[in-house]
């Protein structure tokens, strides 16, 4: 059975064709990054035009990597939310004209849902792995901040999430305060690599009664306060001050994740999201959790339609979930 | 030869089946709370009722502005979908030019809001085009000379003088794909076909900061 797979959330038009329960035939990226670095963030209205023009070719591309026709399509998988509104209704568009023509089914699947699953495709740790559960997920990226407690494929309980900005949107705005481009988490994390991340201190704030919940705009607060205050810094320690800041925000997310981790006495641990691709982020995590942590590759850590994919291959199989034409976005979805 | 013509691209979403001959279904649908908009499964309902098969469509058209920055979006995203997984030629219609066909040889202005207090303009006569899309603000309308201004939407609100509204007929449609499509308008590459915006994005995105 194949599906083909459609994400357009943000800023990359992706699509992805998979075989039954993850194998990865064609996973195709088209990043709009150029269009919108000179911002300092992303545009949403570039954004949708872009995806209006770029879906099209990247539906095409994606069938010609795995060497499939449209007719050898079973399914159609498709991001339904949450995002920006104007770039999730050109996915959901193409989507559901693609369902129309081919008389296939189409399934509108959440995007959050879909970062767990980068977890278990093809060349990732948990692939046709199911005595995983339950698991604790982190989904960390620029938009994101979720704490999700899975007890099995397709049921999860939402732990804790941040209340203010999510951890990659903290970095960016750090990193555009001290002058750099966007997206500013990898930025960032290259300034710090000669720096010593304990050389400043920056604040973990905790929330009484909610120990799983985060809050980041503290932290960015502080951040920024502190290159303000501290030109001397930026001048001369900029790797120390970089990589204290990066510590900060990883102490925040690894701390908060193995708290929960030990509460709900789980089996291992996930972290997925763009966010998960960073470095100190990952030896963090390995350093100091007990039981195994699960990272997907970088090019399924980022936004991709192979997760889709098999977000919507789950759901369609072992639920019998289907979505019809008046499938529409929505802008704001929880998990 | 069977057409199918799509429009999200004004108020009201138009979509209409026809054939060599005659109009077969045409759905002009004024969307509210209850009924959103939604071209595709309007387009559905409608082959399912007349029980067309997709195998028989030779022609796709769609309004691809200007218009609705989202509706026009959503029309030309459905309409180049559909005319690649279906393989059969696609035909862009201009609004402008659409509403001009609704009155004949007259010298007019047709006219779209365009948001903003701004409007899409172009002007035609003798049934042919004699100016490019434009956008005008309200004041530029309001003192245009005295052409007849024309559109789908009720524009009584901006005060222009010898304003009408007409209201979408669905044989004037159907003239105009027959003569788009004896004319070959299709575009090569179907996949290429992007909405007539006028604004650009940098423009906009200043206007927004
Ligand atoms: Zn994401």
């Amino acid at each position: 059975m194949i599906t083909l797979g459609i994400e357009t959330s943000c800023d990359d038009t992706a699509v992805s064709l998979i075989e039954n329960d993850g194998k990865i035939l064609s996973n195709v990226l088209t990043s709009q990054e150029v269009f919108h670095k000179d911002f300092g963030g992303i545009v949403p209205e570039i954004a949708s035009r872009k995806h209006a023009e770029l879906i099209g070719y990247t539906i095409k591309e994606a069938l010609k990597l795995a060497n499939t026709s449209l007719n050898d399509i079973d399914l159609i998988s498709v991001t339904k939310g949450p995002g920006l509104i104007g770039s999730l209704l050109v996915g959901v568009e193409a989507a559901k004209s693609l369902s129309f023509a081919l008389d296939k089914p189409l399934i509108g699947v959440n995007h959050l849902e879909g970062h767990i699953y980068s977890l278990f495709l093809e060349g990732a740790p948990l692939y046709q792995k199911n005595d995983v559960f339950p698991l604790l997920v982190l989904i960390v990226s620029g938009g994101h901040t979720e704490l999700v407690f899975m007890e099995d494929f397709l049921r999860y309980k939402v732990l804790g999430r941040t209340r203010d900005d999510a951890a990659g949107e903290a970095i960016d705005k750090f990193a555009r305060f001290l002058g750099y481009g966007y997206p500013g988490g990898p930025i960032i994390e290259k300034l710090g690599l000669e720096g010593d991340p304990n050389k400043y201190e920056f604040p973990n704030l905790t929330f009484k009664g909610s120990p799983y919940e985060f809050s980041f705009s503290g932290l960015k607060t502080a951040g920024i306060y502190f290159i303000q205050n501290h030109p001397d810094v930026v001048e001369n320690d900029l790797p120390s001050l970089a990589a204290s800041f990066e510590n900060a925000l990883v102490r925040i997310l690894v701390e908060r994740t193995l708290r929960a981790a030990t509460d709900f006495k789980v089996k291992g641990i996930g972290v997925v999201g763009g966010v998960s691709a960073n470095k100190r982020l990952r030896e963090t995590f390995v350093k100091m959790s007990p039981i195994d942590v699960y990272f997907p590759q970088k090019a399924l850590s980022t936004d991709n339609a192979a997760m889709i994919a098999l977000t919507g291959y789950l759901r369609y199989t072992m639920k019998g979930e289907i979505s019809d034409l008046k499938l529409d976005a929505i802008s704001r979805l929880e998990l | 030869m069977n057409y199918l013509f799509l429009s999200q691209a004004f108020y009201p979403t138009i979509s209409l089946l026809g054939n060599d001959e005659k109009i077969l279904y045409s759905v002009i649908q004024y969307p509210n709370d209850e009924s959103p908009n939604n071209l595709l499964y309007i387009t559905k309902t409608m082959f399912d009722i007349l029980k067309f098969e997709k195998r028989d469509l030779t022609h796709i058209l769609v309004v691809n502005g200007p218009g609705s920055f989202t509706g026009t979006r959503i029309g030309v995203v459905d309409a180049k979908i559909l005319s690649f997984a279906l393989n059969i030629p696609l035909i862009p219609v201009n609004s402008l030019e659409l509403i001009s066909r609704h009155v004949g040889n007259l010298k007019i202005k047709a006219v779209l809001s365009a948001g903003r207090n701004e409007f899409f303009v172009a002007e035609f006569e003798n049934g042919a085009r004699s100016s490019p899309d434009e956008i005008k603000t309200i004041s530029e309308l309001q003192n245009l000379e005295s052409d007849l201004i024309v559109s789908f939407e009720d524009l009584s609100y901006a005060n222009l003088k010898n304003f009408k509204k007409i209201f979408v007929d669905p044989e004037v449609i159907h003239s105009l794909a027959l003569l788009k499509i004896s004319r070959g308008e299709q575009i090569g590459d179907p996949l290429s076909l992007k909405p007539i915006y006028l604004r650009a994005e940098d423009k906009l995105f200043k206007k927004m900061r």
